[in-house]
């Protein structure tokens, strides 16, 4: 039998193919600074037992030959894979605008981004690399190997192009705002090391949906993109967002759960079990809540005669669960195949959208420069 | 305020500190505003308290600290300083650049 061997063995050569990695999708390396150190970062546990699922109230697994169950190891490397690939996978889709950033502000922002998604992606290929054996080794260099150019990303969000700054600061307010859902959710699991990573890596995660709120915020309130074109935005990615938190009834869900590796979003906070058929559906509506808070306060400053923003049905535009493949436009309703293809290009943003927010960032005042406005009367 | 706060106990903080600012008739509050936002991006250790203009991130707050902020900050001028420390610095310094832009 012949067996072809990762070429990962320790830590350090998978450091080495995160740095050609690196060189292989174009980033410039000199722009993440020489004082950053990319390292693996562990906070603290809130509590040293498993809590919640089957073996609540026994110790955390520190290492993988105290886990019980060769699924439950399996079920481990299945989450830090998936979580390490859409780290490396932000990154590839958002490269491209570094030489158009509309101020040295958001420059830097992005810069901040790139490089705290590339320790996050760093942070899963240590788990994977130290914990996990060959198994692990082998998925380590996967997360090296897929890219988002290829579509070959392991969701759907990930492989999505990111064309210019309004589908970033879209982008880190939505999507990277259910990366905070995932982390919390793995920030109290039964295996130790997972769960220490989470910490740092949200409070991290903090800095980037805030990039994108008030990038968001800054565009809506320069009031040079007319809402039509943000809602299109809006349209393309929380849609995709929605996905993210994975099929209506999870089996995947339910096992994560069972066996204490994935809780529910602020797992602590709860009093009863969860309804273990429905557990992805709960992240999901309380996701969506969030943004709707988001979009609502966004359109406090939209101008009078702009059209307000609005949330894209739960069921528009879906790849996975129950809606998926189905013709719900974007306001909810069912529309035959001719009417939803029709749907589809009025609602999602066309080339023609795409070209006008990138002709626009070559002007002034289409975002409002934080660092030229005044601060506000005490 | 959000979901994410919210559900942390955010709205009682705030009727607290409203309550206390509005009510308390004393002239060291007579400039204090409590004002609700969306989101400083701190979700993991809300609900998140800000002093302004003296740039104070006060983390994790429960109706109870209100009026700790209250008597203690607001009215002698001293950090409450168990509340604070908790958010990394760069996520700070935004939130403070941009309260400061008016952007906020």
């Amino acid at each position: 039998m012949l067996v072809k061997k990762s070429r990962i063995q320790t830590f350090d050569d998978w450091v080495d193919v995160f740095h050609q990695w690196r060189d292989d999708i174009g980033y410039p390396t000199e722009l993440i600074g020489e004082d950053y150190h990319f390292e693996t970062k562990l906070g603290e546990l809130e509590t040293e037992e498993i809590e919640f699922g089957h073996f609540a109230g026994q110790r955390k697994w520190e290492k993988v030959s105290e886990i019980p169950d060769q699924r439950i190891k399996d079920s481990l490397i299945h989450l830090i894979d998936y979580q390490g690939d859409t780290e490396f996978a932000s990154v590839e889709q958002q490269t491209n605008l570094l030489e158009r950033a509309p101020t040295r502000y958001d420059l830097e922002s992005m810069i901040r981004v790139n490089r705290e998604e590339m320790r996050h992606g760093w942070q899963m290929g240590y788990l994977l690399v130290t914990y996990f054996g060959d198994a692990g080794k082998t998925r380590s260099e996967r997360l090296l190997q897929r890219r988002a150019s290829e579509n070959t990303r392991l969701l759907g969000s990930f492989n999505e192009p990111v064309y210019n700054w309004l589908d970033f600061f879209t982008y880190t307010d939505f999507i990277d705002r259910d990366g905070k859902y995932q982390l919390n959710m793995l920030s109290r699991s039964a295996f130790a090391p997972l769960a220490r990573s989470m910490r740092p890596m949200l409070q991290e995660e903090a800095f980037h949906l805030l990039t994108g709120n008030t990038g968001l915020m800054r565009i809506v309130k320069a009031g040079r993109i007319p809402s039509t074109v943000i809602q299109k935005y809006f349209n393309k990615w929380i849609s995709t967002a929605y996905d993210l938190f994975g099929q209506d009834e999870s089996s995947t869900a339910y096992w994560s759960y069972l066996w204490g590796v994935k809780g529910r979003y602020d797992e602590h906070l709860f009093d009863a079990p969860p309804d273990m058929n429905q557990l992805n559906d709960v992240s999901r509506n309380q996701y969506y809540k969030e943004v709707s808070a988001i979009v609502d306060s966004l359109n406090r400053n939209i101008k009078p005669d702009q059209p307000k923003l609005k949330m894209p049905d739960i069921k528009f535009h879906r790849s996975i669960g129950m809606y998926a493949g189905k013709n719900y436009s974007v306001t909810g309703e069912l529309l035959s195949n001719d009417d939803y293809e029709k749907h589809l290009k009025e609602v999602m943003p066309s080339e023609a959208d795409v070209q006008f927010v990138i002709n626009l960032e070559k002007e002034k005042g289409w975002i409002i420069d934080p660092q030229q406005t005044s601060a506000p009367a005490r | 305020m959000n979901v994410d706060c919210r559900t942390k106990g955010a709205t009682p903080l705030m009727e607290r500190l409203q309550a206390r600012v509005q009510a308390n008739g004393d002239p060291r509050l007579a400039n204090v505003e409590v004002r609700p936002y969306m989101c400083f991006g701190g979700c993991h250790d809300g609900p998140n308290v800000i002093v302004y203009p003296d740039k104070i991130w006060y983390a994790g707050v429960q109706k109870d600290d209100a009026d700790k902020i209250v008597d203690e900050h607001l009215k002698k001028g001293e950090p409450v300083k168990p509340l604070t420390g908790k958010i990394d610095k760069g996520l700070e310094e935004m939130i403070f650049q941009l309260l400061d832009s008016g952007i906020f």
